[in-house]
C-alpha cells in the first residue's frame, strides 16, 4: 500500500523513508515544502527525517530539508512523467495516487479571471495516506438502515474528525458484499475524490459491490446524473454546503431515493444555524443526525439524533 | 555436368546475396516508417489524449511494430523504476541495451536517441514545435531513403549478378 506513496519520492529520500517503514504505516500525512524540513504526522505528533541517520525523530534539528530538485523529481514521479496529463487535477489543487492516497498541491498560480489557469510553480505538497477504516460504522448501521430502506442521514463534525471515513464505511456496509442479506444500490457523487478515491475512474477504496461512483463531478450535477442513469436506492455525497447542493438533494428525495450526506458543523447548535437546513429540519426530512467528536486522547465518539433532534444513542 | 551445376550454384548464390541485400534495404526502409509511426503515436497520445507517458510507452511495448516492441518495453521498465526523473535518460538506457538498434545507420541512430527529448515535459508550444521538428527530420530521412532505395536495390542486384557472371567466367 505504501509503495505507491514511496515511489513519488526521489531515490535518496525513498531509501531513507523505507528504513522507517514501520513508522510510516502509522503516518497520516507527509508535508513537503521547499527549503523546509519534511514533516510526518501520525495523528498525535510530528516527526522529522534525520539527515545523517535517516531515522525519524521528533527533533527538528539536523533534519532533512527539501531541495528544489527534490520537489521537481517528486512532481515528475507524481505525474508519472506527464504533467501535461494532470493539468486539470493540479488546477483543482490535488491529485489522487493509486491506492487512494491524495496529494494536495500549492504554489504560485496563474489566474485568468476567476479561474485558475495554471499552477506555475509548486512549492508544497501534502501527502495524505489513505487508511480506510473497515468496520468503523458497524455500530451505527442499525440506526440508519432498516430491512426495507435506508434512512436519510447527515454525518456532522468539524474538519478532520472522520465524517468522510464514517460515510465511506456506511456506503460499504449498505452496498454489501456477496454474503450480506440486506443490501441496497448506492450511488456516490465524489466531487473531491475523497470517498472512493478513484484512480483512472476506478474506486481505490472498498465501497461494496453495489456502488456506482461519479468522480470529480459537481454534487448537484452528479446527483441528477445518477438518478437518471443508475436508479440508485441511496445517494451518498460529501460536504453538502451550497444552495445548489440542497436543491439537488430535494430532487433526490422527491424521486424516492435516500440520502447519506456529510455536513460541516461542530455540534447540533452550529447545525441549527445553517439557513439551508431549516426547511428540512422543520419537515424532519433527515431522520438521523450522526455527530462525531474526538476526545483529548484522539478517540472518536458518536452521538445519534433522530429527525426531531432527540438523542437516541451515544457511545 | 559438374561444371554446369557449379555455374548454376554460383549464379544462384550471387543472386541470393543480391536478394538478401534487397530485403535488408526494404527492412531498413520499413524500420524508418515504423519509427515514424511510433513517434506520431507518442506525440498524439501526449498532446491530444493527454495520456500519461508510462501508459503510452506500455501500449507501444505491446502494439508497436515488432522490431520496436522490446525497446519500448525496456523504456517502460526504466520509467517504472522511478529512479531517474528524466524520461530522456530512460530512453537512452533502453537504447544501450536494445539489440535491434542495427536497423539504423549511425546518423539515424543519433536522431533516434534524440527522440528521447520527445518524452520530456516541455511547456506548451515549445514541446509541440520540438516534436514536430523531430518528426520532420524522420520524414526527411524517409523521403531520402525512398528516392535512394530503388537505385540501391538496382545497383546491388546488378553488382551481385555481374559478380556471379565474372566468377563463372573465371572458374570456367
Amino acid at each position: 500500500m505504501l509503495e505507491q506513496v514511496l515511489q513519488i519520492f526521489p531515490a535518496e529520500l525513498r531509501k531513507m523513508l523505507l528504513a522507517n517503514k514501520d513508522k510510516l504505516k502509522e503516518t497520516e500525512e507527509i508535508r513537503i515544502r521547499i527549503n523546509q524540513p519534511m514533516l510526518l504526522w501520525d495523528g498525535r505528533r510530528e516527526y522529522f527525517l534525520d539527515k545523517l541517520s535517516g531515522r525519524l525523530s521528533t527533533e527538528a534539528e539536523g533534519s532533512y530539508y527539501i531541495k528544489e530538485s527534490d520537489m521537481q523529481a517528486m512532481l515528475t514521479f507524481l505525474s508519472r512523467y506527464s504533467i501535461y496529463a494532470y493539468e486539470e487535477e493540479l488546477k483543482s489543487g490535488f491529485l489522487t495516487l493509486e491506492g487512494g492516497h491524495r496529494v494536495g498541491v500549492t504554489g504560485q498560480v496563474r489566474m485568468e479571471g476567476e479561474k485558475v489557469e495554471q499552477l506555475a510553480y509548486v512549492g508544497a505538497l501534502n501527502i495524505r495516506i489513505a487508511h480506510q477504516q473497515i468496520g468503523c460504522a458497524k455500530n451505527i448501521l442499525p440506526f440508519i438502515r432498516t430491512e426495507q430502506s435506508v434512512r436519510n442521514t447527515l454525518f456532522v463534525s468539524s474538519v478532520g474528525i472522520g465524517k468522510t471515513t464514517l460515510l465511506r464505511d456506511c456506503i460499504r456496509l449498505i452496498s454489501g458484499d456477496e454474503t450480506s442479506r440486506i443490501h441496497f444500490k448506492v450511488g456516490v457523487v465524489d466531487e473531491r475524490s475523497e470517498i472512493a478515491a478513484c484512480y483512472h475512474g476506478i474506486p481505490q477504496n472498498n465501497l461494496g459491490m453495489r456502488t456506482d461512483v461519479i468522480d470529480r463531478c459537481k454534487k448537484a450535477v452528479g446527483m441528477r446524473m445518477l438518478l437518471r442513469s443508475m436508479s440508485p436506492d441511496v445517494i451518498a455525497v460529501d460536504e453538502l454546503g451550497s444552495m445548489e447542493d440542497f436543491q439537488a438533494v430535494d430532487e433526490v428525495l422527491h424521486c424516492g431515493c435516500s440520502i447519506l450526506g456529510t455536513i460541516h458543523a461542530a455540534d447540533m447548535l452550529e447545525l441549527q444555524q445553517k439557513e439551508q437546513l431549516r426547511k428540512w429540519v422543520e419537515q424532519e426530512i433527515f431522520e438521523r443526525y450522526v455527530i462525531l467528536k474526538k476526545d483529548e486522547r484522539g478517540e472518536r465518539h458518536f452521538m445519534i439524533y433522530d429527525g426531531a433532534w432527540e438523542k437516541i444513542w451515544s457511545d | 555436368m559438374v561444371r554446369l551445376i557449379g555455374v548454376v550454384l554460383i549464379l544462384l548464390g550471387t543472386v541470393g546475396i543480391g536478394y538478401d541485400r534487397m530485403r535488408q534495404i526494404k527492412k531498413h526502409y520499413e524500420g524508418l516508417l515504423d519509427w515514424r509511426e511510433c513517434m506520431l503515436k507518442i506525440q498524439g497520445d501526449m498532446q491530444s489524449l493527454k495520456k500519461p507517458l508510462p501508459d503510452i510507452i506500455a501500449e507501444l511495448g505491446h502494439h508497436a511494430p515488432e522490431a520496436f516492441q522490446t525497446f519500448f518495453m525496456q523504456v517502460h521498465k526504466e520509467l517504472m523504476q522511478y529512479e531517474n526523473s528524466s524520461p530522456k535518460s530512460c530512453w537512452k538506457e533502453a537504447w544501450k541495451s536494445w539489440e535491434n538498434r542495427e536497423i539504423f545507420t549511425k546518423e539515424e541512430g543519433q536522431l533516434f536517441l534524440e527522440c528521447g527529448r520527445l518524452l520530456e515535459q516541455g511547456s506548451g508550444g515549445m514541446f509541440e514545435k520540438e516534436a514536430e521538428l523531430l518528426i520532420e527530420r524522420i520524414n526527411i530521412l524517409i523521403q531520402r531513403e525512398q528516392t535512394e532505395m530503388r537505385e540501391r536495390i538496382k545497383v546491388s542486384m546488378y553488382l551481385c549478378a555481374t559478380a556471379g557472371i565474372f566468377l563463372v567466367l573465371i572458374l570456367v
